[in-house]
């Protein structure tokens, strides 16, 4: 019973899994003649919406000059552009250094606040914004020119109430930062998927840009598990206002450089869908909020979900493996082990050839957000550093997850 | 908000049933290959240990220098444990690793016949045990 129930879950699980592979590559092939016809339109314009950055920062003297300096080298009409930059309580030199810029260069308005979170100084540079358009950008990202050009354009349409850009990790140096270039690549593809079919469920903090009429109709951002940005993009759904991304529009970010940074980052993502999850569950498999109730959300769970699954199954083996080895030596001794080398002990289990398939499309994947975001394609170090390590740090951090999901434990911002 | 597209939905899910027959037949077929494998190294085996007692019944005494016990314990001990192997990959309950395993079986003790026959006939100095052994749940 217990060996069925484990292979039904098995089978169940890599389903899923393959469901979600198939499902994003088959709408990127039907829709990439219209990604790159897209890409092609010039973003160039005879007039440009006005747009406020704002620039939420908190001890980041380190990196916040960078941010500003790639704003104020942003390809965009000066008279346009307001850059607000807000200083939540730092403690270091973040605030000197800001005012600096501001006697520099007129566009740049500062504030200083108590420290209250990212989202508050968000908040607060929005209600300080008198423009069209807002959007915000993390004191550790940084904008290619061109960027807001070509995410105002999607601004045509009316409808279109917040834009996302291309995340790409800024100059990859360590193991791990290499680890998630490629898993950005891939995120760059699935989110032009996933706005194509209406169900983007992130509005990533660096750079997204909001119509600003959109915070009068629903609010500001709000304290939602340390991931505001996914809780503005459940509500923005809930309330069927449309996400659009701009695929080529790059923003580069500096990825944590080390495993217990990253775990940090990823316990706060995870943990962190699973609460706006259970804020939002009237979303789920509900057809009336579209595929971002029928797809995104539900799989999104049941991948977190396959990953639990996935410890417990290999946990179970190997526990049992070392239970019947010390049986074996109880009953006959330790025996002279009989070695042999052959392709014979290569196992041809079903799972064995579903997970063959879960990488081979998943590299599929890869090569193909390679294509569409014109990097070099082919099996560089970081896709290769992707598949061998990727599926074993990500248990690390959903079990933590999981577990201060279920327990209600908070997950810290750094 | 965008419609959803139902079409898409069902053409992904054939898309991955198609994807989970061709694990399910491809391992079907490296499984059956890897079976039939078995088959003929059993069948091997079989023969060996025929044509040594055939020797032995034929030559007695004279026979003893071309009695290699080692060469076909190792065979046995390679079958025993690509057995064990198969067991793993197919599950207990495959009939044909089972009727396998049986042979196997007889085959030890056709081996350990022909050992003590030998160790006799040849005045070999050697210890011969036999024994079989299953976890509790396996027994009848």
């Amino acid at each position: 019973m217990m060996a069925f129930l484990q292979t039904y879950f098995l089978y169940f699980f890599m389903f899923v899994g393959i469901y979600f592979e198939v499902f994003i590559l088959i709408t990127y092939f039907i829709n990439r003649r219209q990604i790159r016809l897209d890409e092609e339109k010039s973003y160039e314009r005879e007039t440009y919406p006005s747009v406020t950055a704002v620039v939420p920062c908190f001890n980041e003297e380190k990196t916040v000059g960078k941010t500003i300096e790639s704003l104020l080298n942003i390809n965009y009409p000066k008279d346009r552009l307001d850059i607000i930059v807000v200083d939540d309580g730092s403690k270091d030199a973040t605030w000197q250094i800001i005012q600096g810029y501001q006697a520099k260069y007129p566009q740049i308005h500062t504030f200083h606040k108590e420290n209250g979170g990212k989202y508050t100084a968000l908040n607060y540079g929005i209600e300080h914004a008198k423009t069209e358009l807002v959007g915000c950008l993390d004191a550790d990202s940084f904008v290619h020119p061109d960027t807001l050009k070509k995410i105002v354009m999607r601004f045509d349409d009316p409808e279109t109430m917040a834009v996302t850009p291309a995340m790409k990790i800024h100059n990859p140096k360590t193991i791990i930062q290499l680890v998630q270039s490629s898993e950005y690549l891939f995120g760059i593809l699935a989110k032009k998927v996933m706005a194509i079919l209406g169900a983007i469920h992130v509005t990533p903090g660096p750079f997204t840009i909001f119509r600003k009429s959109m915070f009068q109709k629903i609010g500001l951002f709000r304290h939602a598990h340390n991931t505001e940005d996914m809780e503005i993009a459940f509500r923005m759904q809930a309330n069927h206002l449309k996400i659009d991304n701009a695929h080529n529009a790059w923003v580069y970010t500096t990825g944590p450089d080390t495993l217990k940074k990253l775990y940090r980052q990823r316990v706060r993502w995870t943990h962190g869908f699973l609460e706006n999850a259970k804020d939002y569950k009237y979303l789920f498999l509900n057809p009336k909020y579209g595929n971002v109730g029928v797809f995104t959300l539900p799989i999104a769970f049941m991948l977190i979900m396959s990953v639990l699954f996935s410890v417990y199954f290999y946990s179970y083996r190997i526990i049992s493996f070392i239970v019947r080895k010390i049986v074996e030596v109880k009953t006959v001794g330790i025996l002279t082990p009989h070695v042999e080398f052959s392709w014979f002990y290569v196992s041809t289990k079903v799972y064995i050839f579903l997970a063959i398939f879960v990488y081979l499309l998943m590299l599929t994947l890869l090569l193909s957000a390679q294509k569409m975001t014109h990097e070099k394609q082919g099996l560089s170090r970081s896709v290769v550093l992707y598949f061998a390590l990727f599926p074993f740090i990500s248990p690390l951090w959903v079990l933590k997850s999981i577990y201060n999901a279920v327990f209600s434990k908070k997950s810290s911002w750094r | 908000m965008k419609r959803i597209n139902t079409k898409l939905y069902f053409v992904t899910f054939l898309t991955t049933l198609v994807v989970f027959s061709a694990a399910f037949f491809i391992s079907n077929y490296i499984n059956k290959k890897k079976t039939e494998e078995l088959k003929v190294s059993i069948d091997k085996i079989a023969v060996d240990i025929l044509s040594y007692e055939t020797q032995y019944d034929l030559l007695k005494d004279s026979s003893c220098k071309n009695y290699d016990g080692l060469s076909l314990r190792s065979e046995l001990d390679s079958l025993g444990s690509r057995l064990d192997f198969m067991e793993s990959q197919v599950g207990e309950d495959n009939p044909d690793v089972s009727r396998l395993k049986r042979y196997y079986s007889i085959l030890e003790i056709k081996d350990y016949l022909l050992k003590k026959r030998m160790s006799e006939g040849c005045r070999l100095n050697s210890v011969l045990v036999l024994y079989f052994y299953a976890e509790k749940k396996r027994l009848p």
